[in-house]
């Protein structure tokens, strides 16, 4: 068995809202989960169930309001102090989100952001050295480096915006991926080879990784174990298998009914 | 970063709109600055007959008081250059920071901007300007500026706003962070790019604005009183039917001045904003 | 939230923007009556003194000012009490008496001068809403040709010459240098308005450069911003397959084209025309044109409050209505915009 990186325990984040009658919204309520090396969890949920607040939460760019995630036993709102323990931290956890449109300031060439994730390097590199990893990086995710690099990212399609973002993680190898919805918003014909890549860093990497959707087919695809999430809570856990074939909590049942035969079919 | 400034530098001077929009802002400025200096006359002294034609003596001859009028002009380029420079800066400070709060606090500070800045829309603020204007007894330069810009922030207001809302919303932030980027660089590197042209845009739209309201205002009768401007020199001239009497002089330098002024920051406003609306 | 289900979402905005509107005609209204009693020197106290010195020559009249000038704005008593009077005097349509024409009432000189303005505004801002868009089609269907380089050329030099200053020099040139036209005012002094040929002859010769000023400055405006819709509007694929698919004359595309980006315009125009009153102030001025805005500037001068303050009441009113009316028109057109608007709530 191996050894596990990330843990999750008791983690709950409550929002406030409005100035005058505050309302408290329960966004995720008191979940636990842990993610081991070179395994990938998919955490599954319609929008509002939370799923995307624990993504943020392990991050590391929303403070929880209770509750803990350790990172190689080390607590990441209470060991994690300077900037240099920050960086180590995003090194080694790191993260896709679901928006390639939003995750661009277009006032940003592809250049500068691959060159930006340098950053979270220890060790000093001249110049030469690390463009010559980020054309490797970018080579790993299927793009050509001499076409992109100088562009913006309003001068790429969708799917290879997708695919710069996951050419960072590439280039930094971090331990543990956070993919929030990262195929939501690509061409259905594109998402297969993009999950591609995701599983490619497991194989090359055994990078551990965090899937986020709303899809249930999805991550039957590539995930070891799934997480159903509903309303801030984990309702239900386990293996693909397990979950197709007997789903124990009736809001499973309602998100396989809503998966396309294909998927389903190759399990039963 | 040095190398991606001066391109985009090169690239805005690529466009001819911007370049002689620019020129020509530049040649106002300069008159507006230096020409007082040069030429020593008094602009509210009386020097000689009332409506001498451009000549030897006075350039461009005398007004209806016998006040030498390039003297006029020299000033009210600059009192003109003066009020809109004040006017637009505190009009922009205004919707910087009423629009950036509104978007960053959101909930009741977001309402209250918003219901006041949809109050000063409708009610059109060269209105509110003579309405303020009209009441008070004596008005100098500093005056009429101030009325202009707190009366003109609106709509720039709730630009600074859906700007700020959408770069907070923006997941770029967030991967810079993830990027080991600091506070303080992703202010400089992703915030102030987006936002500058358009602050830059918004100024000189705002400028070109305020000389021309302080024109209105003056014209109406609810504007300067007692420093020279522009629009002062056009309502002496209206005062005194120096139009119907055909008396050119007083008229065509001002009011050709102001359009120049307003054209050639249009101009640059445009060219800056075609150039920055990223697609 | 039961209730607002059955509420057809056009009424609820209606409604919402009917709210928004009497709150701003509220805050209108508060500044309109704080301001002259708020200012430093009180600006009226000062007036009733000025007058006191000189201006007014005979002493009923001085004294009959005087009290009305009192009477109107009730300055010994308490502010709120003076907010109430003001309130429910405007409430009964009694919007004062003016000074410099006494004893003429405020909403009689309106009454009076207001007609000119419209009959002079509405025909010039309707005519160069037509001809302006229409040029803006034109300009549109010839994108990066000579002609749409020429059209926006002078349309951006029209955009940055205001009306007044419009008028400045077409009186020079065709009043002064060239007399056809007459240089100012609203009918050979000494004629009586009335409806006969020879007054509507001379009216007519004082009207054309007022017009042309308004017109000729108001062309680059709708112009620039028809020439964008419809640039818009030919890049979408229900006009690409119209123009080759169907092969359609150019005429009958640069109609075609005019209607479907008229409408967004169509608000504009009753915007401006809700404008027509407030932007006519400074062309009257110039042209020394007989409407509410020459009137306008005579109350400013002489500062005669209760006159100053009855025509700032009718310009907003009438602003707040056709703005008003403009976006019922727009939510009409465009059920976006309302939806949009009720779906924040």
């Amino acid at each position: 068995m191996s050894k596990v990186i990330l843990e999750v325990k008791n983690l709950t984040k409550v929002y406030r809202i409005g100035l005058i009658r505050q309302k408290e919204i329960v966004a995720v309520n008191n979940i636990n989960f842990n993610v081991k090396e070179g395994e990938i969890i998919s955490l599954v949920g319609e929008s509002g169930s939370g799923k995307t607040t624990t993504a943020r939460i392990i991050l590391r760019l929303l403070r929880p309001t209770s509750g803990n995630v350790l990172f190689n036993g080390k607590d990441i709102w209470r060991d994690i102090r300077n900037r240099k323990e920050l960086k180590w931290y995003w090194r080694n956890v790191n993260g896709v989100f679901q928006d390639p449109y939003s995750s661009f300031n277009p006032t940003h060439t592809i250049r500068f952001v691959m060159l930006r994730k340098f950053n979270l390097f220890d060790e000093e590199m001249d110049y030469d050295t690390k463009i010559s990893m980020i054309k490797e990086a970018l080579k790993e995710v299927g793009l050509i480096p001499e076409e992109i690099l100088d562009k913006r990212s309003f001068e790429l399609s969708g799917g290879m915006r997708q695919r710069v973002l996951i050419a960072q993680i590439f280039l930094i190898r971090p331990k543990l991926v956070i993919a929030d919805e990262p195929t939501s918003m690509i061409d259905a014909t594109l998402r297969l080879s993009l999950l591609d890549l995701f599983l490619k860093l497991r194989d090359e990497f055994k990078t551990s990784q965090i899937f986020i959707t709303h899809d249930l087919g999805l991550a039957t695809y590539t995930s070891d174990r799934i997480l159903v999430m509903y309303k801030g809570k984990i309702v239900e856990e386990g293996t693909p298998e397990e979950i197709l074939n007997k789903p124990s909590h009736p809001y499973t049942k309602k998100l396989l009914e809503s998966v396309p035969k294909l998927y389903s079919k190759w399990f039963t | 970063m040095i190398s991606s400034i001066s391109s985009t530098i090169i690239r805005l001077f690529r466009i001819k709109k911007f370049a002689i929009g620019l020129l020509i802002l530049l040649v106002v400025l300069f008159i507006g600055i230096v020409g007082p200096a040069i030429y020593e006359v008094s602009p509210t002294r009386t020097i000689g007959r009332r409506y001498v034609p451009p000549g030897e003596k006075y350039p461009l001859g005398t007004d209806a008081l016998g006040r030498d009028v390039l003297a006029q002009f020299l000033h009210g380029i600059r009192g003109s250059l003066y009020v809109g420079a004040i006017a637009s800066a505190i009009s922009l400070s205004l919707a910087i920071f009423l629009g950036t709060i509104a978007a960053v606090f959101g909930g009741l500070v977001d309402k209250i901007v918003m219901t006041l800045s949809e109050i000063l829309l409708l009610i059109p603020s060269i209105l509110l300007m003579m309405l303020l204007a009209a009441y008070l007894p004596e008005r100098s330069l500093w005056i009429v500026a101030v009325v202009i810009g707190i009366t003109s922030w609106a709509g720039w207001c709730r630009g600074f706003r859906s700007r700020t809302l959408s770069i907070l919303s923006s997941e770029f932030i967030n991967l810079a962070i993830l990027s080991g980027a600091s506070r303080l660089n992703i202010i400089i590197r992703d915030i102030v790019p987006i936002i500058a042209p358009y602050v830059l845009a918004a100024f000189a739209m705002l400028f070109s604005y305020s000389i021309m309201a302080e024109v209105g205002l003056t014209l109406v009768g609810v504007g300067m009183t007692k420093d020279v401007t522009l629009g002062l020199m056009l309502y002496v001239a209206q005062i005194y039917a120096n139009i119907s009497q055909g008396i050119w002089w007083t008229i065509v330098p001002p009011s050709i001045t102001v359009t120049l002024i307003f054209l050639s920051l249009y101009m640059i406003a445009t060219s800056i904003d075609e150039l920055f609306s990223y697609r | 939230m039961a209730v607002k289900i059955n509420i057809n979402p056009f009424i609820a905005y209606a409604l919402k923007r009917f709210g928004i509107m009497m709150l701003t005609f509220s805050v209108a209204l508060f500044l309109i009556f704080i301001l002259p009693r708020m200012i430093p020197g009180n600006p009226l106290a000062s007036t009733i003194f000025r007058l006191t010195q000189g201006g007014i020559t005979s002493p009923e009249q001085l004294k009959a000012t005087e009290r009305m000038l009192l009477e109107t704005f009730k300055l010994y008593e308490p502010l709120h009490i003076q907010f109430v009077d003001f309130i429910s005097k405007l409430i009964h349509g009694d919007l004062g008496t003016s000074i410099l024409f006494y004893p003429l009432s405020v909403a009689d000189l309106i009454a009076l001068y207001l007609p000119w303005t419209l009959l002079l505004m509405i025909p010039a801002v309707s005519l160069s809403w037509f001809i302006g868009n229409y040029i803006g089609v034109v300009a549109a269907m010839n994108r990066n040709k000579f002609v749409d380089k020429v059209v926006l050329t002078i349309f951006m030099i029209l955009q940055g010459v205001p009306p007044y200053v419009l008028g400045m020099y077409l009186i020079l040139l065709l009043a002064v240098y060239m007399p056809i036209f007459p240089t100012g005012g609203g009918w050979p002094p000494g004629m009586v308005p009335r409806l006969s040929v020879e007054f509507v002859l001379a009216y007519l010769k004082h009207y054309i450069l007022p017009f042309l000023s308004i017109f000729i400055s108001s062309l680059g405006g709708w112009g620039l911003s028809m020439r964008s819709i419809a640039v818009q509007e030919l890049a979408s694929d229900y006009m690409e397959y119209t123009i080759r698919g169907v092969g359609l004359s150019q005429k009958k595309v640069v109609n075609y084209l005019f209607k479907c980006s008229a409408l967004p315009q169509i608000v504009g125009l009753a915007i401006v025309l809700g404008w027509s009153v407030a932007g006519s102030v400074l062309t009257e001025i110039v042209f020394g044109y007989p409407g509410i805005g020459m009137i306008f500037w005579r109350a400013i001068n002489a500062q005669d409050y209760p006159l100053i303050q009855g025509i700032f009441i009718i310009i907003i009113a009438t602003l707040l209505l056709a703005n008003y009316i403009s976006e019922l028109l727009f939510a009409y057109i465009d059920p976006r915009a309302r939806y949009a608007y009720v779906g924040v709530q």
